[in-house]
């Protein structure tokens, strides 16, 4: 059972946005008690995708589904098990958070004020101080605190850690990590720092102009993918097709293939998400 | 849903300055300002509203709530409902505060204006309800659509202006809708409360709509609630079609008539309505005099015959069909009434291709010594009707009474070069016919003339004499200009004169005749009042000689009295084109009357102006100056 499915899902961007994205064929699958990371550049569709899965946006065509049910107007229920951050958090400005508690009390069934409050002690957040007056990281705090206090069993996140500091960052992902490990709970979360994710999420999509280049566990990744360091020579010995990305430099050759393909006797070592990431990338280029 | 009004009624308590301020101002005008405060609050009122719902999407967007609210466990009926109905109280709450508005003259003015229908105030409070219903129908699925984004702002900026326009439209509308067209329409039962449901009725598919707008991504969703929102539609334009019918079937209650009796006269006026109103104007006098009574005592017999009582001025009426106005002039000392001026525009007798035979063949109907029962069955047989009638004191308590008919050929278009007026101002003492005195102002008999203003236009001569006299007799016997500003100001108004739009020193009379400059010296005195007859009618002697205008001046002898003086106008029926007050420099009060003579031809190079300035010092005639131009 997946806790979301996506098939075949579509968006073109009309002119009047002035840009010509579209999303193009997107399939995922996020199981249960998994945290899938999607990674993209800046206009990779992130963003898009998430707003998508949520109907914040219309879709062309494609079908959604959150916890095996289709997702559209008349669905909002299922929305009280997901949690969202989304890249700007919507708070009205004049709000402080004990406003949003009292919103958010009336709003989601299971709202856990006791959590929400701790959390915000836990993150430092001073509860009578205007949204505002936040700086970017402690909104996305008071958001992250939303998404957490009413026992969602899904959290679709866009960029949550962005604008944190790494101390808050890293006691984040242990949030997230107990999020999913403890209640068998999923997360979809995009970001730019590839750490964060390597650190945190079992599964990784890589998304690059609308497409999904790459989508696997995240130690299968791992597993198939290694660095080789090699001179010129020796490189033409790999099968080119399993060559994701190489550096040539005057010392020799740094390549990222796949681990299979690679004859005994070469000098091989894990390779990160991000390089991956960049290859991947790269290499759709 | 819960959470969304909490977010709405947060958001309202945190942004509420913005409402405090516009109400406090909209407090403020009408405070100040009470007439016009009324004619504009519902304006100001919706202003209000359409701003706040449309700040609220505006925040919404700056916030990002629009797209954060949509990853909320709230279906899009929900959130579209939540904003409904969170103005729906405020819109219930406008409302209410405007029937307040519209009732609380009424209410401060029960002493003297126990006959008012509270229809009058109704009109504009339920005018307005429907307005706001529609505007804000309009509005919310249009901020829906468009998210609350700015650059589409720009685009609901044209309509935001058509809706003001078309509100001050329908007010003016309002203002110029007689109680007769009223009480006709209203009779209809129905009739309001059509409009209030229709108007309802709108508001419900609007927010169908918007609910449709909003769950637009899901076909069905959208579908189902179109479907809904064709119900409401339906009753709005059926209730709509019946509310159009009765206006459209009233129309004739607006529009003025043109109306020809059997000789082939023409009438600028509806004969019928006008005489109805004018016969119980008559019977209500039954011989006597109003004059010497309290305005309270006037006002009861005025409103026995149906007339109403303005609500801000209560020295001034109108009849049912608004036609015929009454004002009353009150001695500022004992408040009794010293003259009462009823008059209708548009009663003037058109006649076409008329002689001068014609006009003193009607004049003969008339002699001195008939009663003025037989003068008032002679205007029923000859279906005249005068333009004004007026009662005042002629002499020393004399009370007259003076009927103005007013006659014009070829029609009432006087600017036509052979058009010409005719005027028989009839005199009685309230039994019998003391005075006739017919008026011929014939204006070109030659070419036409476009750019010579037609000597009569503008010039019901009675008028300007009437409130000359009524600034003579309540200005012009003590001195003001040791007076304040403010105390200047009171008694004006207390005359009845309005404030210049233009400048804060300048007064108009009722009629606009007469304009009175108040020049203040610094914020303590009065420097100078003058006063201008604005009408630019001269004493015209047809052929004098300097002996006859020394023996005019003759009459004004050094040394009499301002009283005296005043009295001897009267007698001569001379009244000045300017009188003016200044402090001389031996701190003496001089008041200078200023009467001019036009001998000769009107329009003729040769003819001649005198001035006559007549200075009263300190209450006592001290110079008289003749100046020949």
């Amino acid at each position: 059972m997946n806790a979301i499915e996506i098939r075949n899902l579509c968006k073109k961007y009309s002119k009047i946005s002035n840009e010509s994205f579209k999303l193009d064929n997107i399939s995922l699958d996020l199981p249960y008690g998994c945290i899938m990371g999607l990674v993209g550049e800046n206009g990779a569709g992130k963003s898009t995708t998430i707003k998508l899965i949520l109907d914040i946006i219309k879709r062309d065509s494609g079908s959604i589904k959150l916890f095996g049910k289709e997702v559209s107007a008349s669905s909002s229920k299922l929305r009280d098990d997901v949690g969202v951050v989304l890249d700007e958090p919507g708070f009205p400005e004049a709000f402080n958070a004990k406003n949003i508690n009292n919103v958010m009390k009336h709003t989601y069934a299971n709202w856990d004020e006791e959590r929400f409050f701790s959390l915000l002690s836990r993150f430092d957040v001073d509860k009578s101080k205007k949204f505002k007056a936040l700086s970017k990281g402690m909104k996305m705090k008071v958001s992250i605190a939303v998404a957490l206090s009413h026992n969602a069993k899904l959290l679709i996140l866009d960029e949550p850690t962005s604008g944190l500091d790494p101390v808050i960052r890293d006691e984040i992902v242990d949030i997230f990590y107990e999020f999913t490990r403890y209640h068998s709970n999923s997360i979809l979360i995009s970001s730019h720092i590839v750490s964060d994710l390597e650190k945190l999420c079992d599964y990784i999509a890589f998304i690059h102009k609308g497409k999904i280049l790459l989508c696997d566990e995240k130690d299968r990744l791992l597993e198939k993918y290694c660095v080789i360091r090699c001179s010129a020579e020796d490189i033409v010995k790999i099968n080119a097709e399993a060559i994701k990305n190489k550096k040539e430099s005057p010392y020799g050759v740094e390549a990222i293939v796949e681990r299979e393909a690679v004859p005994a006797g070469f000098d091989i070592s894990p390779v990160g998400i991000e390089e991956l990431f960049v290859s991947v990338i790269r290499g759709g280029k | 849903m819960k959470g969304l009004l909490l977010k709405e009624f947060y958001q309202w308590l945190k942004t509420r300055s913005f409402f405090t301020v516009a109400s406090a101002l909209l407090f403020a005008v009408f405070i100040f300002i009470p007439e016009e405060g009324t004619r504009t609050m519902p304006t100001s009122l919706f202003g209000v509203v359409f701003g706040l719902a449309i700040n609220s999407f505006i925040l919404d967007d700056k916030s990002g709530w629009n797209e954060y609210s949509k990853s909320l466990p709230c279906s899009p009926f929900q959130r579209v409902t939540a904003k409904y109905i969170f103005f729906a109280p405020e819109l219930m709450l406008f409302c209410l505060a405007e029937i307040l508005f519209a009732l609380i003259p009424q209410k401060i003015s029960d002493d003297f204006y126990m006959s008012l229908s509270p229809l009058n105030g109704y009109p504009e409070a339920i005018i307005s309800f429907a307005l706001w219903m529609i505007c804000i129908s309009i509005t919310l699925p249009l901020c829906i659509h468009t998210k609350g984004n700015k650059k589409y702002f720009l685009a609901i900026l044209p309509l935001f202006l058509t809706m003001i326009a078309s509100t001050f439209a329908s007010l003016k509308l309002r203002t110029s809708l007689t109680p007769k067209w009223i009480s006709q329409v209203t009779a209809n039962n129905w009739f309001y409360p059509a409009v209030v449901i229709a108007s309802v009725c709108i508001l419900v598919a609007s927010w169908l709509i918007s609910i449709a707008i909003e769950g637009r991504g899901d076909k069905k969703y959208s579908l189902k609630f179109l479907k809904i929102a064709l119900i409401p539609i339906m009753i709005a334009v059926a209730l709509s079609g019946a509310i159009g019918n009765v206006i459209y079937t009233n129309r004739d209650f607006i529009e003025e008539k043109q109306m020809k009796d059997s000789n082939g006269y023409k009438y600028i006026y509806d004969i019928d309505e006008i005489t109805e109103e004018y016969n119980e104007y008559y019977s209500s006098y039954s011989g006597r005099f109003s004059l010497g009574m309290t305005v309270t005592e006037c006002a009861d017999n005025l409103k026995k015959i149906g007339y109403i009582q303005n609500v801000y001025s209560p020295q001034k009426f109108s009849s049912e069909s608004g036609k015929i106005n009454v004002n009353l002039t009150t001695d500022e000392e004992s408040g009794k009434v010293i003259s009462i001026f009823a008059y209708c525009n548009q009663a003037e007798k058109v006649i076409n291709n008329a002689t001068d035979e014609d006009f003193e063949e009607i004049t003969s109907n008339f002699t001195s010594g008939m009663t003025e029962t037989e003068l008032l069955e002679k205007f029923e047989e000859l279906k005249l009707l005068p333009c004004d009638i007026q009662e005042w004191y002629s002499g020393e308590n004399q009370p007259s009474r003076i009927y103005n008919l007013r006659f014009s050929t070829p029609h009432h278009n006087r600017k036509l070069s052979s058009s010409a007026t005719f005027k028989i101002t009839i005199t009685t003492d309230g039994k019998t016919v003391t005075e006739i005195s017919p008026r011929l102002f014939k204006l070109y008999e030659g070419e036409k003339d476009d750019t010579v203003t037609p000597y009569s236009e503008e010039t019901p001569l009675e008028v300007a004499n009437y409130e000359i006299k009524a600034f003579i007799s309540a200005f012009c016997n003590e001195r003001h200009l040791e007076e304040t500003p403010r105390e200047c100001v009171k008694k004006l108004k207390a005359i009845d004169y309005s404030e210049s739009e233009e400048t804060d020193n300048l007064f108009y009379s009722p009629n606009r005749k007469i304009s009175v400059t108040v020049a203040v010296k610094d914020k303590e005195k009065i420097e100078k009042i003058t006063s201008i007859v604005n009408y630019g009618e001269l004493r015209y002697i047809e052929s004098s000689t300097d002996k006859e205008m020394d023996e005019l001046i003759a009459n004004f002898v050094l040394g009499m009295t301002e009283n005296d003086f005043q009295q001897k106008l009267q007698e001569l029926d001379a009244l000045p084109e300017k009188i003016t007050e200044t402090t001389t420099e031996k701190n003496e009060h001089l008041r200078s009357y200023e009467i001019r003579y036009r001998i000769g031809n009107f329009n003729s190079d040769g003819a001649v102006t005198y001035t006559v300035t007549v200075d009263i010092t300190d209450g006592k005639l001290t110079n008289v100056d003749v100046y020949c131009a």
